[in-house]
């Protein structure tokens, strides 16, 4: 049992957080285990959706906004093949979330028709929502750990959905970083005593974002004792929110140490390369438009901002 | 050299680590048909029915610069007993119409619109129109006379809300006279002022189910000039509007800050059109008329 406690101006949280672990050993091999934790946040993570510059911020809890809290319970199997030097491990997991935060609809911290003098006036309360997650996978992972050659592999298959009675119009739709596969891959290889190599491959489903479909002039009624009156205004269609995916990230990084026990210390020169394959992964994406002016047509074509091509390193460590 | 050497490092990093801009690939992106944008709003003191049909844009690919009203739809509306077609009016591209004659529309009845075109998409919407909401009372305040001898007011209307279902409201007001002396035009000239909502227009019942609601304050003025008709009044309109209508002008509520900042949450615009885009909702007033002295 854990006792939480948080104060916020005016206001203060005291939350009991039970959890329980529990192992079953079959045999010295096998073995079972189950879990389950009730968890408070004081802090949250408030993330956008739009295809546009991400924008996490890390709000605290206050009066008006609660802490998310999460029950969680999840139910695994190790085993060892000690004969081959893997273990393996395999977990299910399923966690409701309350009281997590969304922007709502149109909302910004960043009013920039009113110039950077307006954040003052913007109230971060008053542009965020009150809703309820889910979150359920199976994780494996599976270890070498003896021998020349060492290193892991995990994967996980989860999915992670959001309610806000305020947005998508009260209909669940997937987190931004909901993430349908994880994979990573990383070995180490001891070529002799004084050079190992190591590699890592990672792999994840692009996050869920908010992309416009279309375009259309959205058609009012204006209410008013004149009598019937339309007008409209310039909308665009995003389907279901965050319905769009990003391309899948991916990156290999390569590295070859070099080791020597000196007198006094132990010395290690390190090459390696970031992104080794240089895979232009996207960081946010924008619409472009091209307009020809031989047919009269504009073309709206979606471009993607990437970082990090392949980067090379070189470091020095010593131990003593 | 060595100096040639740190000359080039910030180049070097630049061309590393810079960013990288380039058309988007390895995504599926939406698929670049347009919908159909279906809109109309039926009420029993209107006395024509009119529904725009238009196309939208895509997103991507190629824009033309064609108009996007749609004039060869096949337009018709059913209350369960009968149906009928809305021709295209002539002089608006886009709009379908029928009068209510031919097509009355009643509170509690249910109406579904059906929208077809030749390429063989079919829409289809349903609403029901609700019942006239209670007179609302208009409390009206004095807040100052700024200059010959015109009032400034402020008004509130409260209404009782029908207890045990959803309801959806949004009001509407202005202020009438008559313009008695004027110099271009032979009078009497009839003039309105409008009335400045502090908050949104709709407004639900979720707070108080059954018991008394209140519009957001409303400001205007009404004016002591010598050629304006000393009669002046209020007008003021309650709205019964379905869940529809309340969802879909919601929506709007926030577009107008978030347009074109690219930091903005986007909004999602509620449709209940199957197929395709826009909204088939129906809403039933109650007018008010006070004299302002």
């Amino acid at each position: 049992m854990r006792l939480s406690h948080f104060a916020a101006k005016d206001t203060a949280y005291l939350r009991p957080e039970p959890r329980l672990a529990v192992a079953y050993r079959l045999g010295d091999a096998l073995a079972l285990k189950a879990s389950y934790a009730h968890m408070n946040q004081y802090v949250h993570l408030l993330s956008n959706t739009g295809i546009g510059l991400p924008t996490d911020l890390w709000v605290p809890a206050t009066r008006e906004v609660a802490p998310q809290q999460s029950r969680q319970v999840a139910a695994g199997v190790a085993k060892d093949f000690s004969e081959r030097g893997l273990a393996l491990t395999l977990e299910g997991y399923y966690k409701k979330m309350d009281n997590i935060i969304g922007y709502r609809e149109g909302a910004s911290f960043l009013l920039l028709e009113d110039g950077p003098e307006s954040a003052g006036k913007v109230n971060w309360e008053d542009n965020v929502t009150a809703g309820q997650g889910w979150s359920y996978g199976a994780e494996l992972l599976l270890q070498k750990k003896a021998g020349r050659f060492s290193g892991w592999v995990g994967y996980t298959l989860s999915w992670t959905q959001l309610q806000f009675d305020e947005l998508n119009f009260g209909k669940k739709y997937y987190a931004r970083y909901d993430r349908r596969h994880d994979l990573s891959l990383v070995g180490i290889y001891e070529i002799s005593p004084r050079i190992t190599l190591s590699g890592t491959w990672v792999y994840g489903t692009g996050n869920a974002l908010t992309m416009p479909l279309s375009q259309y002039q959205a058609t009012q009624h204006q209410a008013g004792p004149q009598g019937r009156f339309y007008y409209g205004s310039t909308v665009n269609d995003y389907g279901e929110k965050n319905s769009f995916r990003m391309a899948a990230y991916h990156r290999m990084d390569l590295g070859i140490q070099f080791h020597k026990k000196m007198k006094r210390h132990e010395r290690t020169w390190e090459f390696s390369l970031y992104n080794a394959y240089s895979r232009q992964n996207p960081f946010f994406y924008y619409i472009d438009s091209e307009y020809n002016s031989t047919t009269n047509e504009s073309k709206a074509i979606l471009k993607q901002i990437s970082l990090f091509p392949i980067i090379p390193s070189f470091s020095y460590n010593f131990k003593f | 050299m060595k100096r040639f050497f740190f000359s080039l490092l910030p180049l070097a990093a630049a061309v590393l680590l810079g960013a990288c801009e380039k058309e988007a690939t390895g995504i599926k992106l939406p698929e670049s048909n347009s919908k159909l944008v279906v809109t109309g709003f039926i009420s029993p003191q209107d006395t024509a029915v009119n529904v725009e049909v238009i196309r939208s844009t895509p997103a991507f690919g190629s824009r033309s610069a064609a108009p996007p009203f749609v004039s060869d739809a096949l337009v018709t509306l059913s209350d369960g007993d009968r149906t009928v077609t809305l021709p295209p009016r002539s002089e608006a591209g886009g709009w379908y119409f029928v009068d209510t004659q031919a097509m009355p529309v009643v509170a509690g009845r249910t109406y579904t619109l059906r929208v077809s075109v030749p390429g063989g998409e079919l829409l289809e919407a349903s609403c029901t129109v609700p019942e006239a909401p209670a007179p609302p009372a208009i409390a009206i305040d004095s807040l100052s006379s700024p200059d010959n001898n015109a009032q400034r007011f402020s008004l509130r209307m409260s209404w009782t809300d029908p207890a045990g279902q959803e309801n959806y409201y949004r009001q509407a007001a202005e202020v009438r006279t008559v313009l008695t002396e004027n110099v271009d035009r032979p009078p009497p000239i009839p003039l309105t002022w409008p009335v400045h909502w502090q908050a949104d227009e709709l407004t639900d019942d979720k707070a108080a189910d059954g018991g008394m609601l209140y519009s957001p304050r409303g400001t205007s003025w009404f004016g002591g000039l010598s050629q304006y008709n000393p009669k002046q009044y209020l007008y003021a309109q309650l709205l019964h509007v379905d869940r529809h209508y309340y969802l879909y002008h919601r929506s709007f509520r926030n577009a107008g800050r978030s347009q074109d900042n690219p930091f903005a949450e986007p909004v999602l615009v509620y449709s209940n059109v199957t197929g395709g885009l826009g909204v088939f909702a129906a809403y039933n007033l109650t007018i008010v008329e006070t004299r302002l002295e």
